[in-house]
């Protein structure tokens, strides 16, 4: 035997399909084994996967889903694959092969998973059929009564993302993807040459790069020769980060971003050149005043609570980041999500006599910190059927008026269910006397709107609070009150002025757009954002991008108050900035024919078409708006263009639909309306366009079935049954269009009241459908 | 090659000291630091949550009072202690771990002054949560057991042998006075004795790292985040200085590494009323692999420089305020050096500091609830996102020394708590 000699193992390859820079979790387990091993046990390790019968939790025994008009049966092959068979009437059964799952029902608050397909188009779509480990246990997302069990009273087309329309990824040609989250590093890709998608992970597990960033770099400079002087290592430590770093890492996936730019975002990347957690939160109305969440936003609402505006607190204080076990602020283990240490650790005063401060038995469930200050909450999108809830990361105080009147089930109503409000409130008046008082730009935005917005705005909203609610309050005060054909006022501008300043890129960003519409009145301030821009350095493009997209977003919270002029005067200033950006370019548009220039319109869509050859949603958003101002030969151009890109789009087919009909080519309409339904049984407004050029055409048989066929898609919907009753009427058939009738003026009367003129049409006609009928 | 890898990995194992394996796996270094730690203690002990669904409320008690003869019955290989419950300590535990019932009530009749709030701090202070789980919101007292690694030179081996073999109190009221915590029994043979009384004869105090998961020596990233502990998370240079940076009550750190060994260093990080007992040092909690990096850190601190320019203090001006009453004592001997005499801010020790000690009065007084202040006081700056080099002071003050000093700071910046917080 020679000499032993010592072989360096080669660097692991890559995985499979990851985007470059990226090694995976198991190279990173090959030096870092202890924390591999507490990551793989999480519920990030554990996020998702291949459809294997390990990660499957779901029962795909063959026992089918029952909608009202459709079956979906869940089943696995005997190779061990699995499938969800759908049989729709008078259509052959159809099979999407399940590729992966996301999810694996873990959440206390309810949990469950769902299941991706690879499409030929490259994409990987959610098939919408979920499964839940609390009850349904399969449901759907719905938009009318947001998530449901299945059951024979659903529709199959009242899932919001059926056909598949949810990506995994992100892309601004897909109005619903993942947002990059369920899966590491996703890169979801369109290649013009192939007219294809490319999506490309590393693991749909959350996994060590997800937050650490990609690991080559590191690997290769640790590994061979590797001198520990070196003060680069290709890694950053994430415990040096700051708090609001820290954060940010984690909303990242856990809050709703706005994405700042349309290439793909990996982690290591400059999230704040592609992100921004709140410059979107005032004007889409994401929050209450107090934080609370509007409709879903998972644990954003910390940014507003107290323990992090005036604590130190982050994400990482409670989760250990590598196997989310929970821990106190020293780091020191915990045995669960209730142990109130995670609180009492900071708050100690409040643990020596715990009773004297909650009123309940010390170890029942009143007593724990979570039952009161982080109770489990609905998240208000997610509706009122099906169980899931998320503790509410405000951590704020049960006020049951208060929150009642933000419509929140209040924390002592969770156990105290035979309790009013008012009798709730009472007993913690009795108890605690006067509460903390809300803070003053909390007060501001509710005293805001509760006078309707008419209240001294200026003193109300620009008041200095802390980063989100002083976005929220001047986002408020941007929309209702701010003027930018006049002059502003000098005490207004004083505060302005001050957010314009503030070490927040989006407070920042927000108060040099309002300076840089004020400056139409006053050069002055015209050199005062140039100044401030000079000052933000290395921000410079991080905030543009942040003013490019608050600009627009006022413009289009004025159009819709039909504030016209503001709205030209908003999008204008969005368009200054990025001469490419579509939303500031088609906002000019739709400005330009909210004010009645309709010649203006055409050019403007016309340039950001050029600037966005691929995109099929902006190709199609220029098509709608050209055919709006009657350029009905360039609109249909350009929805075709969309439709080369994403053929699969039910509604493409129908806006192109639309422009052909308007130019009267019905033929052509017809065959893109028909194409509409069969790529959407569900595209009511297909199937009634459909009807209508029937109708016209004079082939009233087939109109009556496109029109039967958009009521069974959207039944309780009293316009279809209109139509429906209009075209059985004209065929003559009076007993069925009656009953029609009949049943629309009691939807009709629930609907929009028994006194409304619509309702009150439908009776009319009614009666005098009546008087024909002997 | 990876064969006689695996060869060589075997034996390290199967060779490693038993007494030193003994150690680690009755869990001694739950109360004492410095010894081997074993995980294994916290995974075997039993969670103390929803006790009522395992034991009834007699059963506990008497399971207190004698916990050997039932332990193989009811926790298989358990090396639970007697801790020498008498009744009614063992009663006062039982009402604190387990749900009142119907079983006590003669024995409460017998013993009127137990009671949950008695069972819980015997619970503190004899560290049940050292081994045991339990959400309990109970104080852990910080001080009770010695440092051992000094037991060579000054115990006399026959005399540690007999007292492992049969623990007594060698103080009646506990290591530090009045909290009672006591040695507990943990049924030694003769050969366990002497193994363990022979390992802690020989052991002393060294300048390895040995049993450090992390490199001997640092990476340039290690230091730079032991740094950024150091600086931004932990309050040491409140009064440490360290590179020229930091407060001057505390020995300088820059040359710690010089002056101490590696074990006085983890053993002054991780609870410094063990080593230094009665020093003016508060434990600052953090995660096991916080205080392995620090002391490898500080180990490395051997920059003579600095303490060769060492200025030394005005003895003047470094004066304590006079012990007149107990709040007025507290914060001379523990505020005063940062926040002045006055409460102004100006201590002698403010001019070391970025950002300043605040000044304790007017605006910012009056927004804080007493709670608050308590907290401050207790869990540091840090918590409050204020400066960090305000140290967590709860590890050496008592809740009751805790509120004198709230009273005295409403006393001397003349305000008061906010309305609603009363």
């Amino acid at each position: 035997m020679g000499v032993s000699v010592l072989v360096e193992e080669p660097l692991s390859q890559t995985p499979k399909n990851a985007p470059s820079g990226f090694v995976g979790s198991k190279r990173c387990a090959e030096c870092h084994q202890e924390q591999f091993d507490e990551w793989e046990g999480s519920t990030h390790g554990k996020a998702g996967g291949p459809a294997t019968e390990e990660n499957v939790i779901g029962d795909f025994s063959g026992t089918p889903m029952v909608f009202k008009d459709a079956l979906v049966r869940p089943f696995k092959d005997e190779k061990g694959a699995y499938f969800f068979e759908l049989k729709l009437p008078d259509h052959d059964p159809n099979e999407y092969k399940v590729d992966y799952v996301v999810g694996g029902g873990f959440m206390e608050g309810g949990g469950g998973q769902s299941y991706f397909s690879r499409f030929q188009d490259g994409t990987v779509r959610l098939l919408p059929f979920e499964w839940s480990n609390r009850d349904g246990p399969w449901f759907v997302q719905t938009e009318a009564d947001n998530w449901l069990p299945v059951s024979e009273k659903v529709s199959i087309f009242d899932i919001s993302t059926w056909p598949p329309q949810r990506v995994l990824g992100s892309s601004l040609m897909f109005d619903q993807n993942c947002e990059n989250c369920h899966g590491s590093q996703i890169e979801l890709s369109y290649n013009p040459a192939q007219k294809k998608f490319k999506t490309d992970f590393t693991s749909l597990s959350i996994n060590c790069e997800s937050c650490h960033g990609p690991g080559q770099d590191h690997v290769q400079r640790v590994s061979a020769n590797y001198d520990p002087e070196d003060p680069e290592i290709g890694m950053k430590s994430l415990a040096t980060l700051s708090k609001e770093d820290s954060v940010k890492l984690c909303l990242q996936c856990h809050g709703v971003k706005h994405k700042l730019r349309e290439d793909t975002y990996l982690p290591g990347m400059d999230f704040d050149e592609h992100f921004s957690m709140k410059i979107h939160t005032g004007f889409s109305k994401e929050f209450h005043p107090d934080g609370h969440i509007k409709k879903f936003q998972y644990q954003k609402n910390h940014l507003y609570s107290d323990c992090y505006i005036n604590g130190s607190m982050t994400c990482v204080d409670c989760h250990d980041p590598h196997s989310l076990h929970y821990r106190d602020i020293n780091g020191i283990k915990l045995i669960g999500k209730h142990d109130n240490r995670q609180c009492t650790s900071c708050h100690v005063a409040k643990s020596y006599d715990i009773e004297a401060h909650t009123h309940h038995r010390p170890q029942s469930e009143g007593s724990r910190c979570t039952s009161c200050h982080m109770p489990f909450l609905r998240h208000p999108a997610v509706g009122q059927h099906l169980n899931f809830f998320r503790s509410d990361h405000t951590i704020s105080i049960p006020r049951p008026k208060h929150d009642a009147s933000i419509g929140m089930e209040n924390a002592c109503f969770q156990c105290h269910r035979d309790k009013t409000t008012d009798q709730l409130d009472a007993q913690i008046k009795n108890w605690y006397g006067t509460l903390k008082p809300l803070k003053p730009i909390i007060k501001g935005m509710i005293l805001s709107q509760e006078s309707g917005g008419k209240r001294g705005s200026g003193n109300l909203l620009l008041q200095p609070g802390f980063p989100i609610a002083e976005v929220d309050a001047f986002s408020q005060y941007l929309v209702s009150h701010f003027n930018p054909l006049v002059r502003q006022s000098e005490k207004d501008l004083k505060k302005i002025r001050k957010y314009a300043d503030s070490s927040d890129l989006d407070v920042s960003a927000l108060g040099i757009a309002a300076l840089q519409l004020a400056s139409m009145h006053d050069p002055n301030l015209g050199e005062e954002v140039k100044s401030l821009m000079v000052k933000a350095g290395k921000d410079t493009s991080a905030i543009d991008r942040r003013r490019t997209v608050a600009l627009s977003k006022l413009g289009e919270a004025w159009l819709e108050k039909r504030k016209g002029e503001h709205a030209l005067v908003a999008f204008s200033a969005s368009h200054d900035l990025d001469e490419e950006s579509p939303t500031a370019l088609i906002g000019l548009a739709k400005a330009m024919l909210a004010i009645g220039k309709k010649d203006e319109a055409p050019h403007l869509l016309l340039k950001a078409a050029e600037f966005h050859p691929h995109n099929s949603s902006i190709q199609n958003d220029i098509g709608v708006f050209l055919a709006m101002g009657g350029n009905l030969l360039e609109a249909e151009n350009h929805i075709k263009r969309a439709i080369a890109i994403r053929g699969d789009n039910s509604a493409y087919h129908y806006n192109l639909g639309v422009a052909l009909n308007s130019s009267g080519k019905s033929e052509a309409a017809l065959e893109t309306f028909s194409e509409a339904v069969r790529l959407d049984p569900g595209n009511t407004k297909a199937h009634l366009s459909l009807g209508k050029l029937y109708d016209r055409l004079g082939r009233s048989e087939d109109a009556t079935v496109s029109f039967e066929k958009a009521y069974k898609s959207r039944s309780e919907d009293v316009y279809n049954l209109m139509n429906l009753a209009v075209i059985q009427l004209k065929r003559n058939r009076k007993k069925s269009s009656l009953s029609l009738m009949k049943k629309a003026v009691r939807l009709s009367a629930i609907e929009y009241g028994e006194k409304d003129s619509r309702t009150i049409d439908i009776m009319n006609r009614i009666k005098w459908l009546e008087s024909q009928l002997p | 090659m990876r064969f006689f890898v695996l060869m060589l990995m075997v034996p390290c194992v199967l060779l490693a000291d038993p007494a030193e394996r003994m150690i680690g796996e009755m869990g001694c270094a739950a109360c004492h630091i410095g010894l081997p730690i074993d995980d294994r203690v916290k995974k075997r002990s039993p969670s103390l949550t929803d006790l009522e669904k395992r034991f009834s409320s007699t059963d506990l008690y008497s399971y207190l009072l004698s916990p050997r003869p039932s332990r193989d019955k009811e926790l298989g290989k358990s090396r639970m202690p007697n801790y020498r419950f008498r009744a009614e300590e063992s009663l006062a535990l039982t009402l604190f771990l387990i749900r009142d019932d119907e079983g006590l009530k003669e024995l409460k009749k017998r013993y009127p002054n137990a009671n949950e709030k008695m069972g819980r701090r015997i619970y503190g202070h004899q560290n049940c949560s050292g081994c045991h789980e339990k959400s309990d919101n109970v104080k852990r007292s910080e001080m009770m057991a010695p440092f051992l690694l000094n037991e060579g030179p000054a115990s006399k081996k026959e005399w540690l042998m007999s007292f492992l073999k049969n623990p007594h109190s060698v103080r009646p009221s506990g290591f530090i006075p009045g909290t009672g915590s006591r040695m507990p029994d943990f049924g030694l043979s003769d050969g366990e004795a002497s193994s363990i009384a022979n390992w802690l004869m020989k052991k002393k105090m060294t300048d390895n790292s040995e049993k450090a998961s992390l490199p001997k020596v640092l990476s340039h990233f290690s230091r730079k985040k032991a740094e950024h502990l150091i600086e931004k998370r932990y309050s040491c240079l409140g009064c440490h200085q360290l590179n020229g940076r930091g407060g001057r009550i505390g020995p300088d750190l820059s040359s710690v590494g010089k002056r101490r060994t590696y074990d006085y260093i983890r053993g002054m990080i991780e609870n410094p009323q063990h080593v230094a007992v009665g020093g003016g040092m508060p434990k600052v909690s953090m995660p096991p692999k916080n205080v392995e990096l620090l002391s490898l850190f500080l180990a490395e601190q051997k920059n003579m420089k600095t303490q060769e320019k060492a200025v030394e203090i005005n003895p003047i001006s470094a004066e304590p305020v006079p012990a007149a009453d107990k709040g007025r004592k507290l914060y001379g001997a523990h505020c005063a050096s940062c926040h002045g005499v006055d409460g102004n801010g100006n201590g002698f020790n403010a001019q070391y500091l970025d950002p300043k000690p605040s000044a304790l009065s007017g605006h910012g007084m009056s927004k804080m609830s007493d709670d608050s202040l308590f907290d401050m006081i207790h869990g540091g700056g840090y918590i409050f996102d204020k400066s960090p080099a305000m140290p967590p002071w709860g590890s050496i003050l008592s809740d009751e020394e805790i509120k004198s000093l709230v009273d005295y700071l409403r006393e001397i910046s003349k305000t008061k708590a906010p309305k609603w917080s009363e």
